[in-house]
């Protein structure tokens, strides 16, 4: 990051003529004459001092509170700056990220045909671009999978979820026990509150929890394969795999859930973690769409 | 450990070898089969598309084989104390 003493010099200037604008001044300088003189004469009535001394004093003590203000404007405003060039840069890093992510679902949506390792180069693409993003938001470590559910002998709300892929760094989460479980719907809060809110057709889709270890009824089928069955995190954000904009509105398609993870407590709080979450669905979505339609198409 | 399973809000109106679709689960007291009929042929529905076993065997070989090519093809770290030293100070 380059030091922008532009800015710096900006925040100098505003901070010196913000310093100024304060009720005092405008009651000590721009007052009655009498304010005035009592001002500089406290220190003769109240300390005894002669009436020089007292002016003096009365100069330098106006003249601190002058600075004392502009040092404490100059602070603040200085702070405004950085959270902004902060904030700036992580989402802005995040649209870079998000844009090489599309690219490869354009990419592969304009291919004609379905490719799988185009399609699974996508998914990793994006899990990995995602966890980058939010390791930088939540400043924390944070692991990404997706989530599709796979046919199994019975049908219905048991319908089981696997990890079509995870983040290359938590791979090693997908046990030989991990691969055994079934994960169902029904089994796991998330799953369950999620497909419950695209069922209602709600618009606010996504699951939050930022204490899950601590949560009473709670399910998830993952804790199976932990000591105590303690997760290895504790803040979780899912959302389903729905498109933003639905054509029909009394049948809708969900392709799975995005799962996003962390171990700090209280990690997802903005607003702007589940509007990225949401965009990224919506890609996702369209690729698995134009892949299940592509497989249609040949059969 | 096991976890107990809860009473959904929704529940399955049909299925096929592809498809199984969800329909908000109503409140069945004093309403007649033909009303319930009725009533849930009105509810919007969500359809979930499965994989099928193969193919989803299918893409976690991909998955593998891409992996595998992510790890051959990364850089080794650069492990010079200078870089070590920055890597820990995180500056």
């Amino acid at each position: 990051m380059t030091f922008n003493y532009r800015e710096i010099w900006t925040i100098l200037a505003k901070s010196f003529e913000s310093s100024f604008k304060w009720k005092l001044w405008k009651w000590l300088l721009t007052g009655s004459l009498g304010t005035l003189v009592g001002a500089l004469t406290l220190g003769e009535k109240i300390f005894h001092l002669d009436p020089k001394r007292s002016i003096f004093f009365a100069a330098v003590s106006v003249a601190a509170l002058f600075l004392i203000r502009f040092i404490l404007i100059f602070f603040k405003e200085s702070l405004k700056y950085f959270h902004q060039v902060y904030v700036n840069s992580v989402y802005g890093e995040a649209i870079i990220i998000l844009k090489d992510n599309f690219a490869s679902t354009h990419y592969y949506r304009k291919s004609p045909g379905h490719n799988d390792e185009e399609f699974m180069k996508s998914m990793m693409l994006f899990c990995n671009g995602l966890k980058d993003i939010y390791d930088k938001i939540l400043k924390s470590q944070t692991s990404v999978s997706i989530k599709v559910p796979i046919r199994d002998i019975s049908v219905s709300e048991h319908t089981t979820m696997m990890n079509l892929t995870r983040d290359t760094k938590h791979i090693s989460r997908d046990t030989q026990q991990y691969k055994e479980i079934k994960h169902t719907i029904i089994g796991n809060t998330p799953f369950s509150y999620c497909l419950s809110k695209v069922v209602n057709n709600s618009k606010e889709k996504a699951y939050i929890n930022n204490k899950v270890n601590e949560t009473e009824n709670y399910n998830n089928t993952s804790r199976e394969c932990y000591e105590n069955g303690k997760l290895p995190y504790n803040s979780e954000l899912v959302f389903p795999i729905v498109p933003i904009f639905n054509e029909t509105k009394n049948n809708s398609t969900c392709h799975g859930f995005i799962c996003i993870d962390s171990v700090k407590y209280d990690a997802f709080k903005s607003r702007y973690d589940v509007a990225i979450l949401e965009g990224v669905a919506d890609g996702i979505y369209d690729m698995i769409s134009e892949r299940n339609n592509s497989i249609n198409n040949q059969n | 450990m096991t976890t107990k399973e809860l009473r959904l809000p929704f529940e399955m109106t049909e299925t096929d070898e592809d498809n199984v679709v969800f329909v908000k689960n109503i409140s069945r007291s004093g309403k007649s089969p033909k009303q319930i009929r009725d009533i849930k042929a009105n509810l919007p529905t969500t359809t979930i598309q499965y994989f099928s076993d193969e193919d989803f065997e299918r893409l976690k070989a991909i998955e593998a084989k891409l992996l595998l090519e992510l790890e051959s093809s990364n850089p080794k770290k650069n492990t010079t104390f200078l870089s070590m030293l920055k890597r820990f100070l995180e500056i």
